[in-house]
């Protein structure tokens, strides 16, 4: 039982001789030169969406990347820490798309809406297959249920 | 008389087993110490993650879903398309003083009609002021009284987006220079949370004393520069009509706003909770409270400032930039 902390202590001393002296300063002009140049990229390139969000979102992962492997750590953490942030990646991700085909392709189930009589829309549905859909149908279905 | 292990120690041997079932080949010393402290800590982050994500892909969602005519260069944002197109606008980017002034006032006046005060409301707004709902000839024929007065005026076609752009005055009021720096401190107070970390590590405890407090200040900076920034958007500026209707940009005045308030808000948040924890922790290590042998606690509020800052990271790209 006394050896065991000792050899810990070993590990530890180790550990922390590798954390404690970690290119921290590099790492820290690396992030501003990232900035920079981010800051730079969005001035030039404000007009040019695709660019625009390529570029800046590539600085920003690396950056964010940077962070993390170094300032918390995850290059001296083991497995384990993947395990929880895996998963919890995943759920988010899920999130994320779930809400996608009721929210963000909403425009194209603008331009299927259809007015009524009364100037009334009517079935903002989306449409997958465009003219897929009996529009028709579905108005005098309206029509009859109000 | 043995003294009890610190309790560093204790959680280190607890997860002994994991530290020995490192495959062969890899040292330990590469693999960091497993604690419940960092456990818990990582779990949290885990959640805040997700938390995270929820709020950037709502906003991507809501972003993508914005219809193509929401905003404009002249009309408050979601004004119903039918009703303004084909329109004009004129921006008055300066006007003169004195009797070129009244000249100016009173040209605006006949342009939009209303109450004298309408029209002062409208010229608070200069250099970004607008007079929207004018066909191109009545555009033409106002821009050219008021150069005529002294003022310098535009002729605007109608513009629409989906999305307020970046460094567009008329649709976005986001100031990305000023938070350009803002994002500089934050990464600056990264810098200076692993280095105190990293001092208390090598037992150097006053040096890391040191460290968290220009951490924890830095840290009330960046939320200085937020509350300012808030302060600027909703009360102490007059936007043109593109970006409120109100002339102030408030969570309510349109969906990018409330996009926006909400997620550097609660970010805002997060870096307040960081500063006070720092705050206290640095008063403990004031009075000796960490060493080279106990100082997880020190880590813990690392690992958790510097998620703070690699959100901050991906929200300034994708709110203010993109």
């Amino acid at each position: 039982m006394a050896e065991a902390p000792h050899a810990l202590i070993r590990e530890e001393i180790k550990e922390k001789h590798i954390e404690s002296h970690a290119p921290y300063g590099k790492v820290f002009f690396g992030l501003l030169i990232l900035t920079v140049i981010e800051f730079c990229y969005a001035r030039i390139f404000k007009d040019y969406f695709l660019l625009l969000i390529l570029g800046l979102l590539g600085w920003a992962i690396i950056k964010a990347a940077m962070v993390g492997w170094y300032f918390m750590h995850l290059k001296f953490e083991g497995k384990w820490v993947y395990l929880m942030l895996v998963p919890a990646g995943i759920f988010a991700a899920i999130l994320v798309f779930a809400l996608m085909p009721d929210v963000a392709f909403k425009p194209v189930a603008d331009e299927n809406l259809r007015l009524d009589d009364e100037g009334y829309h009517s079935a903002p549905a989306f449409d997958p297959v465009p003219g897929s859909l009996p529009w028709g149908q579905l108005e005098k279905t309206h029509r009859a249920m109000s | 008389m043995a003294h009890p292990p610190a309790p560093s120690t204790l959680a280190g041997a607890a997860s002994s087993t994991l530290v020995e079932s490192v495959p062969h080949g890899t040292t330990a010393a590469h693999v960091g110490l497993i604690t419940p402290g960092k456990i818990a800590m990582w779990l949290f982050l885990a959640t805040e993650i997700m938390f995270f994500t929820g709020l950037i892909g709502a906003y991507i969602v809501l972003r993508t879903g914005s219809p193509s005519t929401s905003y404009t260069n002249l009309y408050p944002p979601a004004t119903p398309f039918d009703d303004i197109k084909g329109t004009y606008g004129v921006v008055i980017k300066s006007i003169g003083h004195g009797e070129g002034h009244a000249q100016a006032e009173k040209i605006v006046h006949e342009a939009i009609g209303g109450k004298p005060e309408d029209v002062e409301s409208l010229l608070h707004g200069v250099p970004h002021a607008v007079v929207n709902r004018l066909s191109k000839d009545a555009a033409e024929k106002l821009e050219k009284q008021l150069t005529a007065a002294g003022a310098e005026a535009e002729v605007q076609p109608l513009e629409t987006h989906s999305w307020p752009k970046p460094y567009d005055e008329l649709t976005n009021p986001l100031s990305i220079d000023l938070t350009a720096v803002n994002t500089f401190i934050l990464i600056c107070s990264s810098l200076t949370m692993v280095l105190a970390l990293s001092a208390i590590q090598d037992g150097k405890p006053g040096k890391g004393t040191m460290y968290l407090l220009a951490t924890t200040l830095i840290g009330a900076v960046f939320v200085s520069v937020q509350v300012y920034e808030y302060y600027q958007l909703m009360v102490g500026h007059h936007y043109p009509p593109g970006i409120s209707a109100t002339g102030h940009f408030r969570p309510d005045v349109s969906l990018f706003a409330s996009c926006f308030f909400t997620m550097t808000g609660f970010h805002g948040a997060h870096v307040t909770g960081g500063v006070i924890s720092m705050f206290l922790i640095f008063l403990k290590s004031l009075r000796g409270g960490y060493s080279a042998t106990n100082y997880h606690t020190v880590e813990y509020v690392g690992l958790y400032w510097h998620f703070v800052d690699l959100v901050w990271i991906i929200l300034f790209t994708i709110v203010y930039l993109i």
